[in-house]
């Protein structure tokens, strides 16, 4: 439990980050609104149409396909902590494992899935 | 023993009650909550709250996957999910009456009331069935595990990432490989719907305009 100190202390500096710079800042910078600076920038175009508006299925393709390869990525975790203790025996394992996925990502490739059209 | 200890030894105890409270708390929300991103957002919670409670029991290893997969990527699918389907249809006319408690979901007319009140109850009483069912078979399961008193991690000393790799892949190497089945039938899955939707648009060429300036606009923001 001791360790978690460390993350407790990382997670109070950030609050206290956040809140004493925006805080010091809000005491001294002049407060003038206008529709300009309150509009959202930096991220694209301009938000235009209903925000409860019908997106395309394709987007859907790429949150699962991220959720497949992140859960991946999770399993690869373990396997490399022990992968001297198990060897060539885990190496494979994790070849078939791998190799079985790589199987529906040239599916998603022959598919042309992964291309924008 | 001065009272700095024991309250340090009270946390852990504390820790649990509070995470499990809001772990409960968001849970429910996630069926109260008119609009299904709000729900979804409190779902979030309640998978960040389950993460709590893996590093309370000393398992770090799991309380990280737990944030990866389930904070970070089922979320994201959740929050596709919604983007992708259709709200206006899902909320129904309710939607536009206004704000209202979860009550005013039934129509307010005169005969189709009362018909489709009988039927949400219906609902009501089957969900309540399957879920009393579900309770029952959970707690024989836990009832018959007979759980450990100590965890594992915390008898051995070794961290928990050896311990579940050196598991995973001598003992567990079957559930293992077959979860990589799983995550190949989800993948061919969506690529199956994303052809049928290429198909159907090929028909239809931008019926609606909202979903090609939606699918532009956020074209646009992933750039």
């Amino acid at each position: 439990m001791g360790s978690y100190f460390e993350v407790l202390l990382f997670l109070l500096t950030g609050v206290i980050f956040v809140f004493v710079g925006l805080g010091v800042a809000s005491l001294f910078r002049p407060a003038l609104p206008s529709t300009p600076k309150q509009s959202i920038y930096e991220c694209g175009m301009r938000p235009f149409g209903d925000t409860l508006g019908k997106f395309r299925v394709r987007y859907y393709v790429f949150a699962l396909v991220f959720v497949v390869f992140d859960v991946e990525a999770v399993f690869l975790y373990p396997w490399a902590v022990v992968f001297r203790e198990i060897g060539l025996v885990g190496f494979v394992e994790m070849l078939i494992f791998l190799g079985v996925l790589v199987i529906g990502l040239v599916y998603a490739w022959k598919k042309r899935v992964l291309q924008w059209s | 023993m001065s009272i700095l200890d024991r309250l340090v030894l009270f946390l852990p105890t504390l820790g649990f009650f509070v995470l499990g409270t809001v772990i409960l708390v968001s849970a429910w929300m996630v069926g109260q909550v008119r609009r299904i991103t709000h729900a979804a957002f409190f779902m979030v919670l309640a998978f960040t709250g389950v993460a709590g409670v893996f590093v309370l029991l000393g398992a770090d290893f799991l309380a990280g996957s737990q944030v990866l997969v389930y904070v970070g990527a089922i979320a994201v699918m959740f929050l596709f999910a919604i983007m992708v389907s259709d709200l206006k249809e899902l909320s129904g006319p309710a939607a536009g009456s206004g704000p209202g408690g979860s009550g005013s979901r039934a129509p307010e007319g005169d005969g189709e009331a009362a018909a489709a009140r009988t039927a949400a109850r219906a609902w009501v009483l089957l969900a309540g069935l399957v879920a009393v069912a579900f309770a029952g078979i959970v707690l024989a399961a836990v009832a018959k595990a007979g759980l450990p008193e100590v965890s594992v991690p915390a008898a051995s000393g070794e961290p928990t990432t050896v311990l579940i790799g050196r598991e995973l892949f001598t003992k567990f190497l079957v559930p293992f490989e077959v979860a990589s089945v799983v995550l190949l039938a989800a993948l061919v899955g969506a690529i199956v719907l994303a052809a049928r939707e290429d198909k159907d648009r090929g028909l239809g060429e931008e019926a609606d305009s909202g979903a090609g300036a939606a699918g532009r606009r956020n074209g646009g923001v992933t750039a």
